[in-house]
């Protein structure tokens, strides 16, 4: 490919990125959004949030009626507990509306415990009741109702005469399993994802799809805009083709990354903030869902490998979509032209969700393998899996490759098509003459090539 | 060959052959007009020319070496109008001026001038309405088509092209427009440059147009020197201005009259001996005589002679 073919690439980025960003849409989109997600994690921080420990428990006295036998030395559950060692507790074996109407003028902060085993709850039950006039507090009878839990469900496993460890074995299922001899002597190479490993590849699946998107997104409008206002035939004679979709795809890919980088880091600060706010000693709601441990792989290196995957989906499926958007010329024909590249799109994704799935539910397979080297896969599904270090470097480098040169094929195909393709204004251009005029400008570079041109 | 060489285009879409061993060439810098009806395919081949359409044989070059847009400043005002309708005209006409690697500085100070020159000041440097804020720049769709249409021709000149191509470019201006489009062109014509111009504005085209081509369904049906072109037809249109009634004269002679208005005969001659012989008789009898004019035939007779031609024969 000669130098001239992408002359004017850098104009060509440098004006579609200013007029992304200056675009209405584009400041709207991310204020409304960045709101959305500002306010979001306040809101589930809140939500998620802990009690706060009780330093002095209100409550002076519990009235319980054990029919469990559980509970029959249950002051030993508070004696270590600073806020409730000093809490009465007195046998009952009247009901609460008896013991109401007995305790009304004593005006004790009473709380009463029912404890049972009934077949709703399906086996034991702690009920904990409190006046609605006393001084005490929901989340104080709360904070003692978990500590008698603790208690009752240790109390439980004494009294069947066994430790904890025994009582776990004993609980755990029988599963079997046939097989041939074969499969018994294959090593078992079947390794499953964590659940906080699966969510790191979910991410990061779900940020490459919508990065993806965004960008072919933007590229098919903006080639469509561009012929459907006639201003590609001007633009035609002072830039080439290639510069001209090339710089379009360079552009809305740093505007769709920009984007989501940006949503990454309001939501990372709302977190951090709100969590601050809300939480004392837990950890935030992104922790909870992304944990650091499965990180485990989380290095430069792999960085910069995940953005050049991540780069080259942006350029091939840009490419695409850039192709199918010369087919048409007007903007009403946008949704009939996407529908080529999206598919693709979609397939990808779905085959790629799958995977992770299966990495989290059966294990790293075949079919998982396959997907880290398929072009159409790949780019989403293995940056997950570099992060939290279930794929090798040669196999990362061996799907590079693979994908550099479908990104490549790409790139010939649409340079061969797209300068005729792109000045077409009579109606949509069908698939069958694109190939057609493929195979005609071939013969034509062909003939070039030989005449030295 | 020196200067811009169109030699055999050929261009085919499928069975259909668009343009047919389209030949010409412009030695000098000056005005070449590329004429035809609808369809004749004057926009293919300008296309080809431009390298926007790959043809099926035959080259354009430039000065000897093969046109590359990339390598040769060229300028291009397409019969389709087009322009970013959501951008403002300064940044496109930037955008535009830094595509033909024209420095910022320099791109802004001819952005002035053009827009002083077209009378576009306002679109580019709106004035400011409230104290201390910036005005709003245009947008493309604020402006009408006619101002929309200038823009395009600054967008075409902006980078002082030495290959200028324009596509029909008074279609749709009002007389004032149309004036001032005039003067540019007139302007630019004078300054060395490679101007192909296409149009169905006759007038415009004998006014700035030194040699032509006329197409027709992708076929040349005549190409050469504008004014030896019209010598070789010779003066046969007479246009006669009398106080009497010639009526009698002109059946006397079979004279095909295409034209009359009060106190004026537009008559088309099969050749000048004719009207040697009406002025004689005219004389002889002492018919007074206002104007008694005999001129060659306009280009857009020739037009219409040319293409009607090729009609009847198909």
């Amino acid at each position: 490919m000669k130098k001239s073919e992408y002359s004017g690439f850098m104009q060509v980025f440098r004006y579609t990125l200013g007029q992304s960003v200056k675009a209405k849409s584009f400041v709207i989109t991310m204020l409304i959004m960045g709101l959305i997600i500002a306010a979001s994690f306040p809101v589930l921080n809140y939500m998620n949030r802990e009690d706060e420990v009780i330093k002095e428990s209100k409550i002076e006295t519990v009235y319980v009626n054990d029919s469990t036998g559980l509970l029959s030395n249950i002051s030993e559950a508070v004696k270590d507990e600073d806020a409730y060692k000093n809490v009465k507790f007195v046998r009952e074996t009247r009901n609460l509306k008896e013991m109401e109407e007995a305790v009304k003028e004593k005006h004790e902060n009473m709380t009463f415990l029912l404890a049972d085993i009934t077949e709703e709850a399906g086996g034991y039950e702690l009920k904990f009741y409190r006046d609605d006039q006393s001084e005490v507090e929901y989340e104080d009878l709360a904070q003692l109702s978990d500590i008698i839990k603790k208690y009752a469900e240790k109390q439980k496993i004494s009294t069947a005469g066994v430790s904890a460890e025994i009582l776990e074995m004993i609980s755990r299922d029988v599963n079997s399993t046939t097989m041939n001899k074969a499969e018994y002597l294959k090593e078992d190479t079947h390794e499953v994802i964590s659940f906080n490993d699966y969510n790191v590849v979910y991410a990061l699946l779900m940020v490459s799809y919508m990065v993806i998107c965004i960008s072919a997104g933007m590229v098919s409008a903006k080639v469509v805009e561009e012929k459907a206002n006639r201003v590609v035939e001007y633009l035609m004679t002072n830039v080439r083709p290639m510069a001209l979709i090339l710089g379009k795809i360079c552009a809305t890919a740093v505007v769709a990354c920009g984007e989501i980088a940006f949503f990454a880091a309001v939501a990372g600060l709302s977190n951090k903030i709100s969590a601050m706010l809300f939480n004392t000693k837990s950890s935030d709601t992104l922790s909870k869902f992304i944990s650091m441990n499965a990180i485990k792989a989380l290095s430069p290196l792999n960085i910069i490998i995940c953005i050049i995957l991540i780069a080259l989906g942006i350029i091939t499926f840009g490419l695409l979509a850039g192709l199918c958007a010369a087919t048409v010329s007007k903007m009403e024909e946008l949704g009939q032209a996407s529908k080529g590249y999206t598919f693709i799109i979609l397939i990808g994704f779905f085959l790629s969700f799958a995977a992770v799935e299966m990495m989290w539910t059966t294990g790293i397979n075949l079919f998982v393998k396959i997907t880290f080297f398929l072009p159409i896969t790949s780019i989403f599904v293995l940056p997950g899996a570099i992060i939290i270090g279930k794929v090798t470097l040669f196999e990362v480098f061996i799907a590079i490759i693979i994908e550099i040169i479908f990104g490549y094929i790409i790139l010939r195909f649409v340079s061969l098509v797209y300068e005729s393709v792109i000045v077409m204004n009579d109606g949509t251009v069908k698939f069958k003459q694109v190939l057609a005029i493929a195979k005609q400008n071939r013969k034509y570079v062909k003939a070039n090539r030989k005449d030295g041109v | 060959m020196q200067g811009l060489v169109v030699n055999d285009i050929v261009k085919k879409y499928g069975e259909k052959t668009v343009v047919n061993h389209l030949s010409f060439s412009m030695e000098k810098p000056g005005v070449y007009a590329l004429l035809g009806t609808n369809g004749a395919g004057k926009t293919t081949s300008i296309r080809i020319i431009l390298g926007m359409l790959l043809s099926d044989s035959g080259e354009v070059t430039f000065n000897g070496k093969p046109l590359d847009v990339g390598t040769v400043n060229v300028g291009y005002m397409a019969e389709e109008r087009g322009l970013y309708p959501k951008a403002t005209v300064m940044d496109q006409m930037l955008y535009f001026a830094s595509l033909k690697k024209v420095p910022k500085k320099e791109a802004a100070k001819r952005i002035r001038e053009w827009a002083e020159k077209l009378g576009l000041t306002e679109y580019f440097y709106p004035p400011k309405t409230v104290k201390n804020k910036k005005p709003k720049a245009f947008r493309a769709e604020q402006l009408s088509k006619g101002n929309q249409q200038k823009v395009q021709l600054m967008a075409t000149l902006i980078s002082d092209p030495d290959i200028i191509v324009l596509d029909e470019p008074l279609s749709g201006l009002d007389p004032v427009n149309t004036n001032l489009f005039r003067d540019v062109i007139r302007e630019v014509s004078k300054q060395d440059k490679y101007i192909i111009m296409s149009s169905h504005q006759m007038a415009t085209i004998e006014e700035f147009c030194t040699d032509l081509t006329i197409l027709n369904r992708g076929e040349t049906v005549l190409s050469g020197n504008l004014n030896e072109i019209k010598r070789s037809y010779g003066r046969v249109n007479l246009l006669i201005k009398s106080d009497d009634n010639i009526d009698s004269y002109i059946e006397k002679n079979n004279l095909n009259v295409i034209e009359k208005t009060p106190g004026e005969i537009k008559i088309k001659l099969d050749n000048e001996e004719q009207a040697s012989m009406l002025l004689k008789q005219l004389v002889a009898d002492g018919v007074s005589i206002v104007k008694f004019e005999l001129t060659e035939p306009s280009l857009h007779e020739i037009f219409v002679e040319k293409v009607g031609e090729v009609h009847e024969e198909i």
